[in-house]
Formats: C-alpha cells, structure tokens, sequence
C-alpha cells in the first residue's frame, strides 16, 4: 500500500527582506529601472523525502526556524513548493491553528457548520452531528453563544472536536495541544492515539520533546530547511537534545 | 466522550487527496469549487448574519439605499437639471438603473477586500479561495431579489402593466451577477498583491457609474460614443430593464447577445487571473 503522505525532493524558498506586498509604485519603479527584486533568497525547506504511512505517528522536531511550519503549509497546499512534488491520500485535517476559521460574531453551532464546510464537510453532514461535536468538545451549554464568548480553551477544544469529525487519513498537528488544560491535552493525545489506530497517517511538529518519545513511531529532526537526524522518535531527540543550541530565533 | 466521525455518515463525501508538483498547476481546480459548495453557503450565510444581527433595520436597508438615491438623483438631475426622459417618471427611470448599479457597487466593494479580511484563514487552510468573493457576491444577491420585487411593484403603482417580458428579467440580471462576480474576482486577486487597490476601486466605481446609462438615457449617448456603451455590459443590463419594465419592447438582441459574451468573457479572464495568482496568496497575504 502506497503511503498516506509522500513528500519528494520538496523544496521551498522564502524571499526574506524585499516587499511581499506593496504598492503598484514600487513594483512599477522596479520595472523601469529593471532593479532586480529586493531581498534575499531563505531556503525553509530543502529537498525533503518523507514517507507517512497510514496508521502511522510521525514527529518533527528542530528549532525555530528550521523549516517545521513551513513543512506543514506546504503538505496542507497551502504554500506551494518551487521543486519537488507531494501527495495526500484521502482527506488531510490540519489541527495548525484550533478555531482558525472561527468567526467571533457567530455562535458554536454556526462555527461548526462554517469550519466543518471549510474542510470540504457538507453541511447536512455537519448538521445531523452537531450534538456528538458538542458533545465531544464539552459544550452543549454553550452552543449558541456567540464564539467571542469563548475562552481560549473552549475555543480550541471546538475546533479541535470540528478536525476530529472530519476523520482525515492524515491530520498535522502543530504545537497546538498546548493551549488546553490537562485535561484537554489527554483528550487530544488519546483521540490521537485511536485515529492512528483506525489508520490516519499523522505528522506530530512539537518543541515538547518528551511527548515526541511517546507518542511517535518514527521522528526527523529539520535544521535549516534539511533533515538531519531521522530514525525512531526516542533516538531523534537524543540526538536533537544532544546538538548545540544555536542562536539565531528567526520564526 | 465519544466522537462519531463524518467515516460513520451516510451523506459523507468520499474522502479527496491531491498531487502537488511544483511550477504545475493542480488539474481538476475549476472543480473543486462544487466539491466545496457547502463551503460558499456557509461563507453566504456567515456574511448575512454577520451583516444584519446587529443592524434594526435589516433587510430594509437594502431596500433603503437605492430608493433614498433614486429620491436624491431625482432631485439633482431632474428637477434642478432639467434632464428629461421623455414622458416617463424620471424617478422609476433612476431606479431602474439604480437597482442594477447599488448591487453592483456593494458586491464589488463588498468582495474586493474579502481575501485580505480572512488573511488569517488563508494563511492557516486550504479552500477553493474563490468561495470568498463569490459568497459575498451571492450574498449581496438577496438584496438585488428584495430590490427586483420593488421595482416590479413601483412598476405596478405607475400603471405600467405587466407580461411575459419580465422575464427577461431573469437572463438580464443573470448578465449582472457574471459581470459583478467577473469584476470581484479580479479586484480581490489583485487587491491581495497591490494594497493600491483600496484608492483606487471608489475612483473606478464613480468612472463607472457616469459611464453607464443610470441617470441618463442610453439615447442621449452620441453615436460616436455608442460602441463604447455597447462593451459596458452594466449599460446592456439597465437599458433591457428600462425596455421590459418601461417600455414594453423585448431587448435589443443584439447588444444583449453582445452584453452577455462580454460578461463570459470577463468572467473566463477573472478567474483565470484569479487561479494564476492565488498559489502566492498565502505566501504574500
């Protein structure tokens, strides 16, 4: 069986410094004076090979910086590569950002329906669930409040409950978790657990190395857009653990 | 507690995947926004919530706009200026054209900074982002159906009668709503790369107003300047209204076929710019 997620030769290149986005005037004076565009050329991520497997937790470790976010965009479509190419089988979730596509104005319910229908979730699908999202977020009460109501936690655990009933073959989780309660956390890791075990391919970017041992089957550390320790998920931190801390925080 | 999964639901779509290869564009991406419809209703029904929870006055303030500036353009071109529409009332006249201009002007200024306003959503999940300029497009819809009824019962109160040329109603308005989605296509993939946009759209809108026969007839446009009108398709959809609802002639065929061509045209292009630019929205948003 082909893996959930193949990612070949993917490379992404960032221009850091020069205008993302301006004025007609800038770009019009750089036509005329034919000025090459400003900045420099950052590599975030350089010629990547992954391999996820259904039914399999792969982490990503490394510092800031060396290209884990950007990794995740670009297997998400959100950014596109400049060489290589990627495929998902079946349906991607993204727990990047819980409640990204959240909008304060409108209640719980009318958030689900907006956020399961922006991960491709028809609405009567959504609709005929309400009750077990709700359910499984902790909020029947709080259903019809208006999402700028919410507290950081119930925010997330919404937004988390809405990515979960998606039921992706393969989900990326980003750091998120840390914004819950204990509580919240234990949830997340143990319906984690039980989709990997119903075969979701998952990739795990977390700075919380000890749950990167558990958790993960297999881990690569990135360092500068590269990989640079690849293996079992306890043997990669050690070695991440063990590598000198550089200096340089660029986000 | 236990979370059943949309696996478990008979409605549930069958789950996607895709390909990505760089400086290659992903095939079947026309599609995806069907796949995605759900998404554009949701998107629709967040905009009209969001826009009328707060408001007292609702849906009537859509009702408000054209009709307080039919009132206004009456008093300024026909009473102070003296501009004549032969026998018929200058002011049913106005909002004939008017009811054409207020839905285009609020869906374009409406969905041109729709993708810089869900900056964080672009940036965090993939959709199909056409949803978003179009939604408020369909969105701003309901308010042109509202403005159609009363426009069809002023029709009614000036003793004009009613038949089955109203129907044209239905293709002439259809020209509309492709021009206006044609136009926010493109001003929201631009607005993205070039803040510009903001400064200049107000500037274009009024260009565009005087440019298209609202406040005057198409007849008092010289000749020389006639071919010109004839490639605004706004200025084909408000002369057919004013031939079916006032004059009670079928529209000139041959600018509506004209004005309906150009609409696709525009359409074809907008979105063509649209899917070209949208692989750097995240990166640039």
């Amino acid at each position: 069986m082909p893996a959930a997620l193949e990612l070949r030769g993917v490379t992404k290149q960032f221009r850091r410094g020069g205008p993302a986005y301006g004025s007609l005037r800038d770009t019009l004076m750089r036509l005329l004076h034919r000025a090459p565009s400003e900045g420099t050329l950052v590599t975030a991520v350089e010629n990547l090979d992954l391999d996820v497997r259904a039914g399999e937790i792969v982490g990503v470790v490394g510092d800031n910086g060396a290209g884990k976010s950007t990794l995740l965009k670009l297997i998400a479509r959100i950014t596109p590569p400049d060489a290589g190419q990627l495929t998902v089988r079946g349906r991607l979730a993204s727990l990047i950002e819980l409640g990204a596509g959240f909008h304060p104005e409108l209640s719980g319910t009318e958030n689900v329906l907006l956020h399961g229908s922006i991960q491709g979730l028809p609405r009567r699908t959504l609709r005929a669930n309400l009750a077990s999202i709700a359910g499984f977020a902790g909020l029947e009460e709080a259903m019809d409040t208006p999402v700028k109501f919410f507290s950081t936690g119930m925010y997330a655990r919404l937004g988390f409950a809405v990515a979960v009933f998606a039921h992706p073959q393969v989900l990326l989780v980003d750091e998120v978790l840390s914004v819950g309660d204990q509580g919240f956390r234990q949830q997340c890791y143990d319906t984690i657990r039980k989709l990997q075990a119903g075969g979701t391919a998952i990739l795990f970017v977390s700075h919380d190395l000890p749950t990167v041992a558990a958790l993960c089957d297999r881990a690569l550390c990135l360092a500068d857009g590269r990989t640079v320790h690849t293996g079992d998920a306890a043997s990669v931190v050690a070695a991440y653990e063990a590598s000198p801390t550089p200096t340089d925080e660029l986000g | 507690m236990e979370l059943r999964t949309a696996a478990s639901d008979p409605h549930a779509t069958p789950a996607e995947g895709y390909t990505v290869v760089a400086g290659v564009r992903t095939p079947g991406r026309w599609a995806s926004l069907w796949r995605f419809r759900g998404l554009l209703g949701s998107f629709m029904l967040r905009e009209l919530q969001v826009r009328y929870r707060q408001a007292a006055l609702g849906f009537l303030w859509a009702l408000l706009q054209p009709v307080a500036l039919a009132l206004i353009t009456t008093l300024v071109f026909h009473e102070a200026l003296h501009i004549s529409v032969g026998d018929l009332p200058y002011g049913l006249f106005v909002y004939t054209g008017l009811l054409a201009w207020t839905y285009f002007h609020a869906a374009v200024t409406g969905a041109v900074p729709t993708l810089v306003n869900n900056a964080g959503l672009i940036r965090k999940i993939w959709f199909p982002r056409e949803a978003l300029p179009l939604a408020t497009v369909l969105a701003v819809g309901l308010d042109l159906g509202f403005g159609t009824l009363l426009w069809l019962a002023l029709l009614a109160f000036y003793g004009f009668g009613f038949s089955f040329l109203l129907l044209w109603a239905v293709p002439l308005l259809a020209i509309l709503v492709a021009v206006t989605a044609a136009v926010a296509l493109a001003g929201a993939a631009i607005n993205v790369r070039f803040r510009d946009v903001k400064y200049a759209l107000p500037l274009l809108l009024q260009v565009l107003f005087f440019a298209t026969p609202i406040v005057y007839p198409a007849s008092a446009v010289p000749a020389r300047w006639r071919p010109v009108l004839d490639l605004n398709p706004l200025s084909c959809v408000v002369t057919g209204m004013r031939e079916i609802g006032l004059h009670g002639a079928a529209p000139d065929p041959a600018r509506t076929l004209l004005g309906a061509l150009g609409a696709l045209v525009f359409l074809v292009l907008a979105w063509l710019l649209f899917l070209r630019s949208e692989r750097r929205f995240a990166d640039i948003i």
